[in-house]
């Protein structure tokens, strides 16, 4: 699987070097956590690379997101969009929707083989066009299937309420896109703590902590690694593999398959498991009868 | 690789434009659950969106999110209590009371007061159907707030209204006023020729158009009818 760099500051390691191309991400976040800046700068990253960036407002106008984007330091997006690298576009969800349900199976059609990357900022307003939330599913699990077979996407997405995730507006485009990165503000009493969480990203080993993150200006969102996968030991698999060894009972094939899969690990990937539990459940899936 | 992608996604979307005129969402009564909503905040100012929501038959979500935009767009203040009044329309002194009536049963034991002055909590709670319980919280509540007042009768304590709800109706006038013609002007600001059927001091009646589309919003102005009748 081929990755593409975030754009997000520390937040790549998290992702075991950032998103799958062609893959689809949500981001989502209460008002303040910095969602509308995060989607920014994965566009402004791939326009470093040479792709082409679409930013889809749903909410705010262009004009608005893009005063925001040069505020924050990013003035060079305005040469882009001269060149016409970046487009942004600015839409209602009903608009959205009927596009999606009437044009998008042509247009990707048409740029089949394109690798852009594109926002969709938020995609609250697009739920939101049906109460129906069969239709919501269908709607957006569409959506994101067409939309990657031109590029990487990623959608934010409102949080409302308690931030648990439970909203039925949240748990929908959370089961349908393969990454979900959740963001966590709080502004108490002139304090801010913003934190975020991986809750899923398919064929990735990920970080499944909270990492503190803060947005400043001129850089964007830069995460706190903390200390995820810091000088991170392999005692564990080094220690299976050798217990592996020892083990006639284990077909050989067998033995060279999981100390395969061991070599890529580190003790984090076992969280509390002990090797000979581990050892003792290969056996007992594979071990044969002498 | 072929480029201008985005271009083409511009155009393809541009083809919609012809059902949602652009700009349309920015004009925020123009939108029917915003419109119901806002409706509402005028019958029960300082409700909490969950209130809002019961009352206009839609998820708590989606009526904190038409809030919060009516919020954005100055047409509705947001308190420090998490509850929502349109802007100009009350006395910022006065959310506690709407606040209070708002409480669980107290509007309704309010109500029980006003038409039978003289009830004891054993009436109130026969007449309304609630736990006498209940009766005596909300009672306190708004015996607290001035509400009503009360007198001790042998064993018995009996309720009466007090003046306070309709000095401040009295008073509410002129701002109903002010806040009527504020919001007319502000509905021109956002060029949706608001033209006015009916202004009375107790409503408002406009008609907005934006484009083919045109709506009536239907206001009241006295957000102590729903109390004093």
């Amino acid at each position: 699987m081929r990755k593409v760099r975030t754009g997000i500051f520390g937040l790549n390691p998290l992702l075991d070097g950032g998103f799958n191309e062609k893959s689809t991400t949500v981001v989502i976040g209460a008002s303040g956590a910095g969602k509308t800046t995060f989607a920014t700068q994965f566009i402004r990253r791939g326009l470093v690379e040479g792709q082409e960036g679409i930013f889809v407002s749903l909410d705010e106008n262009k004009e608005q997101i893009i005063r925001e984007a040069v505020e924050m330091g990013w003035g060079d997006i305005l040469e882009y969009m001269d060149n016409e690298a970046l487009v942004f576009i600015d839409a209602s969800g009903r608009e959205f929707s009927n596009f999606i349900r009437k044009e998008l199976p042509a247009f990707v059609e048409d740029w089949h083989g394109a690798n852009a990357r594109i926002a969709i900022d938020p995609l609250t307003p697009v739920m939101w066009t049906t109460k129906d939330m069969y239709e919501q599913r269908d709607l957006i699990g569409f959506m994101l299937k067409e939309t990657r077979k031109v590029g990487t996407v990623l959608a934010t997405l409102e949080e409302h309420g308690t931030g648990d995730l439970t909203g039925s507006e949240t748990v929908i485009p959370m089961y349908l896109s393969d990454s979900v990165i959740h963001l966590r503000y709080k502004a108490m009493e002139g304090n801010q703590s913003r934190r975020l969480k991986i809750v899923k990203a398919r064929s990735t080993r990920h970080s499944e902590q909270w990492h503190p993150y803060q947005i400043v200006k001129g850089l964007g969102l830069i995460v706190d690694q903390g200390e995820f996968r810091r000088g991170s030991s392999a005692k564990i698999p080094i220690q299976l593999k050798a217990l592996l060894e020892q083990k006639k009972a284990l077909p050989p094939a067998m033995r060279e398959r999981v100390a395969k899969a061991l070599d890529l690990l580190t003790d984090d990937d076992f969280r509390g498991l002990k090797p000979e539990e581990v050892l003792t459940y290969i056996l007992q899936e594979y071990a044969v009868e002498e | 690789m072929p480029r201008g992608i985005g271009r083409a996604m511009e155009r393809a979307l541009a083809q919609e434009e012809g059902e949602a005129p652009p700009g349309a969402r920015e004009s925020l009564l123009m939108h029917p659950q915003r419109r119901e909503l806002f409706r509402f905040l005028c019958l029960r100012p300082c409700s909490t969106a969950g209130e809002l929501a019961r009352l206009a038959g839609l998820s708590p979500n989606a009526a904190r999110w038409h809030l919060e935009k009516m919020a954005g767009a100055s047409l509705v203040v947001r308190d420090p209590e998490s509850t929502f009044y349109p802007k100009g329309f009350i006395e910022p002194g006065d959310g506690v009371l709407f606040r209070v009536l708002g409480e669980g049963g107290a509007r309704e034991v309010f109500r029980a007061v006003l038409e039978g002055p003289g009830s004891t909590q054993r009436e109130i709670a026969e007449s309304l159907g609630v736990s006498r319980q209940s009766v005596f919280k909300s009672a306190a509540l708004l015996e607290g707030h001035k509400l009503v007042t009360s007198i001790e009768d042998g064993r018995f304590r009996r309720y009466y209204p007090t003046g306070l709800l309709f000095q401040r109706r009295e008073a509410h006038r002129p701002r109903a006023k002010a806040f009527a013609d504020a919001l007319v002007k502000q509905l021109h600001a956002g060029g949706l020729t608001p033209h006015v059927l009916r202004q009375t001091d107790r409503q408002l009646l406009v008609r907005i158009a934006r484009g083919k589309a045109a709506e009536t919003i239907d206001l009241t102005l006295d957000p102590y009818t729903t109390v004093l009748q």
